[in-house]
Order: C-alpha cells, then sequence, then structure tokens
C-alpha cells in the first residue's frame, strides 16, 4: 500500500517536474532545426527560461472574459491536467507501478480521449468565435483518430492477449519487441498519438496561423499554463505506453537483476518518442482540415481494420 | 512502386533527414544586443554636421537641404554675421519623421551634413529625438575621427 503512495508520489511529481524541461528542450531542438539557438539569454544557454516562464505566467492578470460559461471556463484547464495525470498513474515505469490494473491500456486511451474535452470545453465556453472553430475542430478530429487508434490497439490486445501493461511486456520478453508483429499498428498508433496529443502535424485546434491562439486564445496566466501542463504531460504518458506496446517497455540487458536500469530503459525509449513530436514539429506543415479526415477516415481506419486480420492470424501463430 | 513509396513514407522521412541534418549544423544567428553587426560602407544612419579643419562650420545655411527633405525633417536658423556672411544659429533634424533617404547629404554643396553609422538611438521621450545643432557638431567630431581611422 506505501509502495504504491510512493509510487504515485514518485509519478506525479515526474510528470510535473518533467514539463519545463521538456518545453525547453522542445525549442532547444526546434531552434537549432532551424538554425537558431532558441533560448540563449536567460541563464547558461537559456536554462533558466522555463523558470522565467513560470515566474511571468504566475503574475499575469486572470482574465475571464465577457459572456463565457464561467463554470465550464474555469474547470477547462484542470480537466486537461487531472485527465493526464489520471491517465500517467497507471503507466508502470520499470518496477514503479502505482496504480496495477488489469486493463490499463484501456484506462489510459479513455483518460487521454477524455483529456480532449477540455479542449471542447475551453473553445465552447470562451465566447470567442476562435475558439469556437477550435473546439469544433477538436471535436471532429477526435471523431477522426479514436477510431483507427482503437482498432490499431485491438489489434495489438489480440496479440498480446491482456490490456495489462505488465502482461502485456512479459509476452514481449519472451517473444520479442511488438513492433516486429505489429509493424503497421505501431506506424497507425504514432500517427493518432500526434494526433491526439494535437501536437504538428496534427495540431489543428491551436493552429496560430488560423485561429489566433485556438482553443486557449483566451486563456491568460496560469490557467494558459494548465493547458500546456495537460499537454506535455500527456505526451509523455503516450511515449512510454507506445514504447510499452511496441518497443519492449523496460526490457533490455539486465534489467531482470536490476531493476533500476530499468526505469531507465523504459525512460528512454520514450524520451524518443517526445524527441520525434519535437522533430515532427519542426519539419512538417499543419495539415489542412479535410486533408486530416479523409487520411484519418479513407486510410488509417481501412488500414487498421485489415491489420486486425494481421494480427488475428499472429495470434493463432505465436499465440 | 509510387504506392510502395506513399506506404514506407519516404518522402516524410526525406523531409526528416533535412531537417535532422540542420539540427546538427552551427546556428547563424547574431546574438544582437550582445553581439553587432558592422555596419555597411555607406550605411546610412543619424545626421551629423561637419567641421572646418580651422572648427568653423561648414554648412552654409542655404536651405537645399531642407528644400530637397520629401518629409520636412531639417528646419534651420540663421543671422547674418559679423563680416555680411550667412551665420548658423540652429540646425534640427526632426529624427521622428526622417526616413534616412540620404538626399539631404546629396543635395549639399559643401559636404557638410552628412550621415553617420549610428543606427540604434531609440530614446524614452520623443523629444529627445529632435537633433539640435550641438548634438549634430557632436555626431558630426564622431564621423571625422572615424573618418580619419580611415
Amino acid at each position: 500500500m506505501t509502495e504504491n503512495f510512493l509510487s504515485l508520489l514518485f509519478i506525479v511529481v515526474l510528470m510535473l517536474v518533467a514539463v519545463p524541461p521538456i518545453t525547453y528542450l522542445e525549442r532547444k531542438v526546434l531552434g537549432h532545426m532551424q538554425q537558431r539557438p532558441g533560448p540563449m539569454v536567460v541563464g547558461p544557454h537559456g536554462i533558466l527560461q522555463p523558470i522565467a516562464d513560470a515566474v511571468k505566467l504566475i503574475f499575469k492578470e486572470d482574465v475571464v472574459p465577457k459572456g463565457a460559461d464561467k463554470f465550464l471556463f474555469i474547470i477547462a484547464p484542470s480537466f486537461s491536467v487531472f485527465a493526464a495525470l489520471l491517465a500517467a498513474s497507471v503507466v508502470p515505469i520499470g518496477f514503479i507501478n502505482a496504480v496495477p490494473m488489469k486493463s490499463g491500456l484501456l484506462f489510459v486511451m479513455a483518460m487521454s480521449a477524455i483529456s480532449i474535452y477540455a479542449l471542447f470545453l475551453a473553445g465552447y465556453s470562451s465566447n470567442d468565435k476562435y475558439s469556437f472553430l477550435a473546439g469544433m475542430r477538436a471535436a471532429a478530429q477526435v471523431l477522426g483518430f479514436e477510431l483507427p487508434m482503437g482498432f490499431a490497439l485491438m489489434a495489438v490486445v489480440i496479440l498480446f492477449g491482456s490490456f495489462d501493461f505488465n502482461e502485456i511486456i512479459k509476452w514481449q520478453q519472451q517473444h520479442g519487441w511488438g513492433i516486429l508483429y505489429q509493424p503497421i499498428a505501431f506506424l497507425i498508433f504514432l500517427v493518432m498519438m500526434i494526433a491526439e496529443i494535437n501536437r504538428p502535424p496534427f495540431d489543428l485546434p491551436e493552429g496560430e496561423s488560423e485561429l489566433v491562439g485556438g482553443f486557449h486564445t483566451e486563456y491568460s496566466g496560469m490557467r494558459f499554463a494548465a493547458f500546456f501542463f495537460g499537454e506535455y504531460i500527456n505526451i509523455i504518458v503516450l511515449s512510454l505506453v507506445i514504447t510499452a506496446l511496441f518497443f519492449g517497455g523496460w526490457s533490455g540487458p539486465f534489467a531482470e537483476k536490476f531493476p533500476i536500469l530499468g526505469v531507465i530503459y523504459h525512460l528512454l525509449k520514450a524520451s524518443f518518442f517526445i524527441f520525434l513530436a519535437f522533430w515532427l514539429r519542426a519539419t512538417f506543415p499543419r495539415y489542412r482540415f479535410d486533408q486530416m479526415l479523409s487520411i484519418m477516415w479513407k486510410v488509417f481506419l481501412p488500414l487498421s481494420i485489415l491489420n486486425l486480420l494481421i494480427a488475428a492470424g499472429e495470434a493463432l501463430l505465436v499465440g | 512502386m509510387e504506392l510502395l513509396k506513399k506506404v514506407a513514407f519516404l518522402d516524410l522521412l526525406k523531409g526528416m533527414k533535412v531537417t535532422l541534418k540542420t539540427m546538427l549544423k552551427p546556428t547563424v544567428t547574431v546574438h544582437y544586443p550582445f553581439e553587432k553587426v558592422e555596419p555597411r560602407k555607406r550605411f546610412r544612419g543619424i545626421h551629423a554636421l561637419k567641421l572646418n579643419p580651422d572648427g568653423s562650420y561648414r554648412c552654409e545655411a542655404c536651405y537645399l537641404c531642407a528644400e530637397m527633405c520629401p518629409s520636412n525633417v531639417i528646419d534651420m536658423e540663421m543671422t547674418e554675421g559679423k563680416d555680411g556672411k550667412k551665420e548658423l544659429v540652429d540646425f534640427t533634424v526632426d529624427l521622428t519623421r526622417c526616413l534616412f533617404c540620404g538626399l539631404c547629404v546629396e543635395a549639399c554643396p559643401r559636404d557638410a551634413i552628412v550621415m553617420t553609422d549610428i543606427y540604434e538611438f531609440s530614446k524614452y521621450s520623443p523629444d529627445k529625438l529632435i537633433l539640435h545643432k550641438e548634438d549634430l557638431l557632436e555626431l558630426g567630431r564622431y564621423y571625422q575621427r572615424k573618418e580619419r581611422e580611415k
């Protein structure tokens, strides 16, 4: 019991502490990919920039726009953070498993799907046409990515025979990494993951060039920061999930003997996917709305359903 | 073949290769307040008034520069000196209006008004941006010192 509580504390603190350095790293990576240095002034190589940002955001005026639905407007940012933290709590990192759950994968998917509701709530309650448009886009995007993502995961679950992360990784330790069996599911899940966390090229709900700031146009100060915490925690959680599903999670050389190595392996593997999110942002322009919906519905959905057949065949062969 | 390329995300991977390569290249940023780019040789910064070697004004208050100026920047005052010549009393340059075209410099028959390479002249109040004769002569000394260095 105390072990679980300590693990939970560790995960929540890890998630909250990891967000500022990740924002810093994102700006650095983006900068260097555009041949500029990124934040440079505050501290050596701008390393204190996240602290400066936090101080600025704390001291900003908290504005609730006229005509906004006050209750929903206030509740939306916390919705984003809490949904992301709930998802984080069931993902095991190495031996650190706060809430051992039989249907952990399902719970993560449910929670990260719910965190999208923060965008609708923010968009619809702001009384702002740009936020409203962003909310509508978020709603359409959810319809687009939830189905292929669900089918991709279904294929994986058929193969592994379990929703439990520990079981999934045990299976992979016996049979090899999931990506060897399910490359199509991996690709679909990767693309849908990028769409789920609203990162470019699928950042339609917050397209700065089209919708001012998207769903968070009217937010300022800590409420604005809360959205970012939610978004970045979601990135970490989904990176941990994708490594657990397709790259063997904490398995690796000597991980059986020294469990702490497993934690490090898992975090290192996940950090590649966090880097990938920055990398994609630096490389690709935003998809147009109809293009995004058409690839989701016309390419990825049929592909993911066909993939179910492959998964079923593999499950029969490998078992 | 085309389909195979699409399925393997080849063109997307090509783009990602470009960004990854760029990430490893050195940056090209000039860190402005700490590092500055030397202005070009013919850069047109704020104005200055040159002096003759004997310390008298080069400007003879002919008003040609004021006449040429498209945005009415230059204004001057003059009196009749002891020997009956025009003498400059004040020379004002209103930098709030100036567009740094350099027509005044080209118009000047005595090479009195010139443009320095100074581009950082923001002030806390707009009336500090109206330069008078003393400021311009100070800038002129700076300009001539630079000229001599060359």
